[in-house]
């Protein structure tokens, strides 16, 4: 476990640290994410993915907990100390295949939206292929790497969320009301819909040895929700203002409509330059996943290396990526994949931080 | 270190190998090979041959070898819009490239028919233009399209400016591009209207306004009565007003206008108020003697404007709940945003049962600069 902080290079600075949080958690479910919540709460879906936030904020309460008992340790490491070796490990590979999934859903799903607005006439695994190298390549760099690739990338494509400003000369506010009309009950039933979309806060339990500041992890993690929640809300607010809630759903992907708000001249459509940027995001997203699902096997699998796990986890992420099929598929998985995965999530943490409440002053140390 | 450096090696032929894999079999295309739809129109032709009801004709820009740009017309035909696609490439020389096009034309028999089917293409293409103009035409779409007007290199080049200019005056609102009604065919409470145009002497013209429930055309007002309907359903548009006794005293009036909706409910009945804030400037005077020098008759000028066209409004309502029986004015937007959607409500229905009421507030903006 030394071995983590060998250098002072390894670490991250906050702000490294809150964007990679925050590059993990925004990816292609940003596009659909607006539809997934209005076909419950209707004009209320701003309200449920605001609430949705409570995911996230819940971890990084329980993370910051387990960083003061144990600053260096990870989850996985603690999860042996309180389950066992044998139980323990299981348990890890659950936690671990979810960052895997995830992955390969995110690859899967930017291939759907890029072969469809930007590149056509490519194939299925020539996107995959070709896109997942330098993805791997940063995460074969390691935490350093990734981290500062996540802060400039951060600033890079912070113009993303304000382009579609545009909108509000279009929309209506009229679309947005009654507020609470879709009923309060629906208003939260709405919220667990949003389970992919703040899904990824769980690689803090990974990486919060990483932070230089351990006292700062609190603030980190609130800072990562709030931009997280606000990038959300704002882009379905805008959905629902510009298209309404029966347009919207018209739509695989209504948020880029949102970028046809933007009229230059001589560009015929800025759906093409907006897709091909949100690449950077992507890119950003799924390099921090492919470093989890690496990392998360080496610390497990102490032998073999998180760089040379990183070489065999491509052809592995290729085969997986390629069998998601068509949007609707792709869909049909994730939703139904995810909430089994986000039960388990919570309930493996939250056992985890109760074991270490009980076992306060306990022998951890004979592991 | 050694075996590091070896695996390196490895790695880096894997990369390049996988590049160039996935780089064969795609290539761009020449701009000689392409055609450039500038202009799309959706025709339907129901009795004379049943196979092949749809006919879709694109106008195209060719590129020709010295740089020369010309433009012609490629009609497709099917039964369905997709086989339109399949039928126009077999009478075409170059690749059909979808979707880059300025306008789209309807012919009065395909929006009686329903927009719904071409609309759906529209959605599903990635390439659209969602900025497109739409417009009704009466008669043929591929007339129109074929009608060279003078001065312009086609007719959608002019069709494109016009339509765009239409809000300088007739209180045209700048909304009738492809986002806009898609937007407006589905969404609860609202109606989509587009403008109609038609080949008149030797050149196209706007002729009023298409009025559609849902994606279907349900009614034609002409410019006077399109002039009032824009009134009352848009928020912020320009045009002229006028009050006439006979064709020497007149007074006209540059006009912007600014609309408010009440709604409120009561016993199930609805009740709306549009108010209308009227802000004009006098552009021609004629018909009032001294008007500048006299406050009390520029009051009763703008009271007779309130009363003409308060008057000119309740005809226009009247005329919109008997004759097209449509919620043009969006009302029922306005209605559910109040009390609630998604409750099986027709507001088409409701909105021509309602008690509606119009406000009008007038007031003279500037006076130019004198008068004769």
């Amino acid at each position: 476990m030394i071995k983590i902080n060998k250098a002072k290079n390894d670490l991250l600075t906050p702000n490294q640290f809150t964007l990679t949080l925050k590059s993990i958690m925004v990816g292609i479910e940003i596009m659909s994410i607006p539809n997934f919540v209005m076909k419950v709460s209707k004009q209320d879906a701003w309200i449920s993915i605001l609430l949705g936030a409570v995911y996230p904020i819940y971890l990084v309460i329980i993370a910051n907990f387990l960083c003061k008992k144990f600053p260096k340790d990870n989850i996985l490491v603690l999860s042996k100390k309180c389950f066992g070796n044998f139980l323990g490990t299981i348990l890890n590979f659950i936690f671990i295949s979810f960052f895997l999934l995830s992955l390969t859903a995110e690859l899967a799903g930017y291939s759907n939206v890029f072969r469809v607005y930007a590149v056509t006439f490519l194939k299925n695994y020539q996107v995959l292929l070709t896109i997942l190298i330098p993805i791997a390549f940063v995460s074969y760099k390691g935490i350093k790497t990734l981290g500062r690739l996540n802060e400039v990338g951060f600033y890079l494509t912070i113009c993303l969320i304000i382009f579609p400003v545009g909108i509000l000369a279009y929309g209506s506010l009229l679309n947005l009301m009654p507020v609470f009309g879709s009923g309060f009950k629906n208003v939260v039933k709405g919220s667990t819909y949003t389970g992919f979309a703040y899904s990824g806060m769980e690689i803090i339990f990974l990486i919060y040895p990483f932070l230089q500041d351990r006292k700062k992890l609190l603030k980190c993690g609130f800072v990562n929700t709030a931009i997280v929640t606000f990038i959300y809300v704002w882009v379905t607010f805008g959905t629902i203002f510009y298209l309404g809630v029966d347009s919207s759903q018209k739509y695989l992907w209504p948020v880029i409509a949102l970028a046809d708000s933007i009229k230059i001249p001589v560009i015929n459509s800025f759906r093409y330059i907006f897709v091909t940027l949100f690449s950077l995001v992507e890119f950003k997203c799924i390099s921090t996943y492919y470093f989890a699902v690496s990392y998360g096997l080496n610390q497990s699998i102490k032998k073999v290396s998180a760089k040379t796990f990183t070489i065999l986890l491509y052809p592995i992420i290729i085969i997986i990526s390629m069998l998601y099929g068509n949007p609707t598929n792709c869909r049909y998985y994730v939703n139904n994949l995810t909430p089994v995965y986000v039960i388990f999530n919570l309930t493996y943490v939250s056992i985890v931080a109760v074991l270490i409440y009980l076992k306060r002053g306990g022998n951890y140390k004979k592991t | 270190m050694v075996t590091i450096k070896k695996h390196k090696i490895y790695i880096s032929i894997a990369v390049t190998l996988i590049f160039i894999l996935c780089c064969i079999g795609s290539k761009g295309e020449l701009v000689e090979n392409l055609q450039i739809p500038v202009a799309v129109g959706a025709d339907i032709d129901k009795d004379k041959d049943p196979a092949n009801i749809y006919k879709i004709p694109f106008l195209v820009y060719s590129f020709e070898e010295q740089g020369k740009v010309s433009s012609n017309i490629i009609t497709g035909d099917g039964k369905s819009i997709g086989d339109t696609r399949e039928n126009r490439q077999l009478k075409s020389g170059t690749k059909s490239t979808i979707g880059l096009s300025r306008i789209f034309v309807f012919s009065e028999a395909y929006a009686t028919f329903g927009l719904r089917t071409f609309l759906d293409i529209c959605i599903n293409n990635p390439q659209i233009n969602d900025r497109a103009l739409c417009v009704v035409c009466i008669g043929k779409a591929e007339d129109i399209l074929k009608y060279n007007v003078v001065g312009y290199g086609n007719s959608a080049e002019f069709i494109d400016k016009m339509v765009t200019n239409l809000q300088q005056y007739n209180f045209y609102p700048m909304q009738y591009t492809l986002i806009d009604l898609i937007v407006r065919v589905d969404t609860e409470g609202r109606n989509a209207v587009l403008p109609i145009i038609k080949i008149k002497g030797t050149n196209i013209e706007t002729s009023g306004l298409a009025i559609f429930k849902k994606d279907k055309l349900v009614g034609k007002a002409d410019v006077k009565e399109a002039k009032i309907i824009n009134i009352l359903k848009e928020n912020n548009v320009k045009g002229i007003l006028t009050l006439q006794k006979d064709s020497q005293n007149y007074i006209n009036c540059y006009t912007v206008s600014k609309r408010k909706i009440k709604c409120d409910k009561k016993d199930g009945k609805y009740k709306f108020v549009i108010t209308l804030d009227l802000n004009g400037s006098i552009i021609s005077n004629e018909l009032y003697d001294n008007l500048q020098n006299n406050p009390q008759l520029l009051k009763k000028f703008e009271e007779d404007m309130k009363i003409y066209v308060k008057k000119m409004c309740n005809e226009s309502i009247n005329k919109i709940k008997c004759e097209y029986r449509t919620d043009i004015l969006d009302l029922g937007l306005v209605a559910a945003a109040k009390y609630g959607r998604e409750t099986n409500t027709d507001w088409n229905k409701v909105i021509c049962d309602s008690d509606i009421q119009v406000n009008v507030k007038f007031s003279v903006n500037t006076e130019g600069r004198g008068d004769l």
